[in-house]
């Protein structure tokens, strides 16, 4: 080995690199919030492993996140680093670059390889209104010290359910969840429940069912402050 | 890239002024005189660029973009000019002049539409470039609405809505998943105002193996992007210091389903039907302790233990266990949950 060019020290090495770079391994990507809008400071935890030899530390270790089109690339950083400690499992948190309304594809690379990829869905900015079966919720909070109510932001988990957030994304205060019981009683059911003790009122909006009666009928669901609070409503709509 | 063929929905039926626009510039002859479009698939977000590429003349592009939408939504023409210099046309002058890059700005659409735009190049009174570009009525790949939104591989998953231009073509019929691609079939015209999408009728995808989807048109332009999950039965809060575990009432571990750093809920029977959500918050800063939320959605009873995995001894850890009885829909606050670590 003495006496060996630069050129051929480069190559040696690059080709350990390679090799190390396949011991890196990606269990999973949590995105937080995992349902984001675009006016969301979004970031991903990685949990994985990395078994690399003496180039390179055993932490897993990325380059910041960029945004390449409509898909979100980390790149491992591949830097010498101090000698590796016993390997093992990992968690990184890094925040995502700021994403517009659309969907993206979020990958892992290590050199030329592609280690991980996946999705992430970024909604409009600021929905203060869930649509549940044929329902519509909105549901305003009352901040401490503030005369007025606040509309808070509204995430869907589906068809059925959606959670509203006050002051994060990532700190959900009030789920909802609707069910058409109107085959076992001739109503939608309504279960709100609570994660806080900030005054909250919900109202729903759906269909008038009372005789005489068409159009869209109001219920509304308000919890005081200082009490946790849900609500099971059986005979809603 | 002009006419990229494969944007030009098959079934479309196009107005008869693009249809006949369209007609009058064989794409061969375009692609000689090499227009090509940045980005190549735009919505009417983007600022477009178009790139000239010619050989042997001395003309410069820059005397002015004109855009001009059409009134009937489906169709503009955009006119970018130039002339050609005065004075002989050396090589090195021509050279240097070959490729161009012309801003024409943003295209507008109309609501819902993709829109195609006839592109023209004109100098000294003559059409020298003539292109095409579909520009989209929003931002693609774009959102889709599924039930359960974050679905696993054991969930029966809807396709709620798809992109609005989609939903505003007539009689669409079910998507078609094949590997991991959903492709939406059109109609043949776009409608407006924009009926619900299928009746608002969510379409039944099925169970779906885990993976990374991509929703397509018929022509494999990407609508979006989704995950579906290996299931999970214990939930990883705080970049996996605690594991969240539910038992449920008929035995076993309920699935769950986790909605950031901080919360998570849980099911029982079916993946659209949530039962429990649990949050935690570090207020170490406020009493020196996390604060575990639990709120419930359902009177059935439940088990719920949280662990502390930073603290394990051995198999031995720091857990707090919040019981639901039957019968009772009941939410738990714990202020003084778990401690340790710097807040």
């Amino acid at each position: 080995m003495r006496g060996m060019p630069a050129w051929a020290w480069a190559l040696a090495l690059g080709a350990l690199a390679s090799s190390a770079a396949a011991d890196l391994r990606v269990d999973s990507v949590r995105f937080d919030p995992a349902l984001p809008t675009s006016a969301d400071a979004v970031s991903a935890t990685i949990s994985g492993a990395a078994f690399k030899g003496f180039l390179s530390t055993c932490e897993l270790r990325f380059l910041p996140p960029r945004l390449d089109g409509r898909t979100v690339r980390i790149v491992v950083d591949a830097s010498p680093s101090t000698p590796c400690p016993p390997p093992g499992p990992a968690i990184v948190t890094l925040p995502l670059p700021a994403l517009a309304y659309g969907s993206y594809r979020l990958t892992i690379e290590d050199g030329a390889l592609l280690v991980w990829s996946g999705s992430l869905m970024v909604g409009g900015p600021g929905p203060d209104v869930a649509f549940l079966n044929r329902l519509s919720a909105r549901l305003t909070w009352q901040p401490v010290g503030s005369p007025t109510p606040q509309a808070a932001s509204a995430v869907t988990l589906g068809e059925n359910a959606a959670y509203f957030w006050f002051t994060s994304p990532s700190n959900v205060e009030v789920v909802v969840k609707v069910l058409d019981g109107r085959l076992v009683n001739g109503h939608f059911w309504i279960f709100v429940s609570s994660l806080t003790r900030r005054a909250f009122t919900l109202q729903v909006v759906g269909p008038c069912t009372t005789p005489g009666c068409s159009g869209s009928a109001l219920k509304s669901y308000s919890a005081a402050a200082g009490h946790n609070q849900n609500f099971i409503d059986l005979n809603a709509f | 890239m002009v006419y990229k063929r494969s944007v030009l929905p098959r079934s479309w039926t196009m107005s008869a002024a693009l249809a006949g626009a369209l007609a009058a510039v064989p794409p061969a002859w375009a692609q000689q005189h090499g227009l090509t479009f940045d980005p190549p698939s735009p919505s009417s977000d983007d600022v477009v660029v178009v790139t000239v590429q010619q050989q042997g003349v001395c003309r410069v592009w820059n005397d002015g973009v004109q855009v001009m939408p059409s009134t009937d939504a489906y169709s503009g023409t955009v006119k970018f000019s130039g002339h050609t210099l005065p004075g002989p046309c050396t090589a090195g002058l021509a050279e240097a002049l070959a490729t161009q890059r012309v801003v024409l700005g943003r295209l507008p659409t109309s609501r819902f539409v993709r829109a195609g735009f006839v592109v023209s190049g004109i100098a000294d009174g003559m059409t020298v470039f003539e292109g095409g570009v579909y520009v989209n009525s929003f931002p693609v790949p774009a959102v889709v609405q599924l039930t359960p939104a974050l679905p696993s591989t054991v969930d029966e998953t809807f396709l709620g809505s798809i992109p609005l231009v989609y939903a505003c073509m007539a009689s669409a019929g079910p998507p078609v998943v094949s590997g991991f691609t959903v492709t939406v079939p059109m109609g043949s015209l776009p409608i407006d105002p924009c009926p619900p999408f299928n009746g608002g009728i969510p379409f039944d995808l099925g169970v779906l193996a885990a993976g990374s989807y991509e929703v397509v048109d018929p022509a494999g332009d990407a609508l979006g992007f989704f995950d579906v999950a290996a299931p999970a039965s214990v939930l990883s809060l705080h970049q996996g210091r605690f594991g969240v575990q539910v038992l449920r009432p008929s035995g076993g571990t309920a699935a769950t389903v986790a909605l950031g750093e901080l919360s998570g809920y849980f099911w029982f029977y079916n993946g659209s039907d949530i039962e429990i959500l649990i949050k935690i918050l570090d207020r170490r800063a406020v009493n020196g302790h996390f604060w575990v939320f639990v709120a419930s959605l359902t009177d059935q009873p439940f088990t719920l233990t949280v662990t502390d995995r930073s603290s394990c001894a051995g198999t031995k850890c720091a857990t707090r266990v919040y019981t639901g009885v039957a019968g009772v829909n009941r939410n738990f606050i714990d202020t003084a949950a778990f401690s340790g670590g710097a807040p």
